[in-house]
């Protein structure tokens, strides 16, 4: 839809481009602001929001080579894998699975996520790339990403080993214990270990 | 002028668009990039010097005028 609206702009305003002179009389100046105004300002505003869109698909993210051995570990066969159980058993939209769990869940969340993508592409091309196993999140995860989803539900808020102390749920829920870091949850990419693991195929048993 | 002006301001928004159109055939972040600091500023510009011509008053001639 968006690309053909563009084609159709792009078709409106060349007749502009060809033919200044239908603009001449008053008629033609009000004729020529919708090619020349709210033709490009629709066509551009649907044009970024299509580009916002697609940026949180797992593909954009995996599209540049440092991501693919993030992109392998999706599919290790091993339930421990935080981030391959999540896409696998579709607890995150697999086609969304990176943004899913990487962008904050706050009031400028998805604003935050697309200055740290410009900062990624940054490095990317100018800066020096480091190593998958080497790449590393700028602060501290968030429980409030996992508890987006987890929070309230039965088996996070009567699971065993979250109330083994009375004060370990709540812990949880401040952020004062991280769900990565505590021992439970600390399998997430691995992507050192990732050449000896069993990959998972979807529709292979 | 103002018809110089105009062709100008179509021109730019034409390339602009041709940008949006070749970044939305990809889903990479370079097209994303190019969207952004390419396309979007051609369109905006271009937009830009259309009102300007419109409130510029250039083109105010009375006998042109129907």
């Amino acid at each position: 839809m968006v690309p053909g609206l563009v084609v159709i702009t792009m078709a409106v305003v060349a007749m502009i481009f060809l033919s200044p002179s239908v603009t001449r009389n008053r008629g033609g100046k009000i004729l020529a602001f919708f090619p020349l105004f709210v033709l490009p300002v629709i066509a551009g505003s649907l044009g970024g929001w299509r580009h916002l869109e697609r940026s949180k698909e797992t593909q954009f993210c995996l599209s540049c080579h440092v991501m693919s051995e993030h992109g392998k570990s999706l599919q290790v066969d091993d339930s421990n894998f935080l981030a391959a159980s999540h896409f696998q058993n579709h607890r995150v939209p697999p086609e969304k699975a990176c943004y899913t769990c990487h962008t904050d869940y706050g009031m400028y969340g998805d604003l935050a996520a697309k200055w740290r993508g410009l900062r990624h592409v940054y490095v990317q091309y100018l800066g020096s790339v480091p190593p998958p196993a080497e790449i590393k999140l700028y602060r501290s995860y968030n429980n409030r990403e996992c508890l987006y989803c987890h929070e309230g539900a039965r088996t996070f808020e009567e699971g065993v080993s979250h109330n083994l102390e009375p004060t370990t749920l709540p812990a949880i829920k401040s952020n004062e214990m991280s769900c990565l870091a505590s021992g439970c949850h600390e399998q997430v990419h691995e992507t050192e270990t990732l050449k000896d693991q069993k990959m998972w195929r979807r529709g292979q048993k | 002028m103002i018809e110089r002006k105009l062709r100008f301001a179509a021109a730019l928004i034409l390339a602009g668009l041709l940008v949006q159109l070749i970044t939305l055939l990809g889903n990479h972040p370079l097209a994303f990039l190019a969207f952004i600091f390419l396309g979007s500023p051609l369109i905006f510009a271009g937009v830009v010097i259309y009102l300007y011509s419109l409130v510029s008053g250039e083109g105010t001639n009375p006998n042109h005028d129907s």
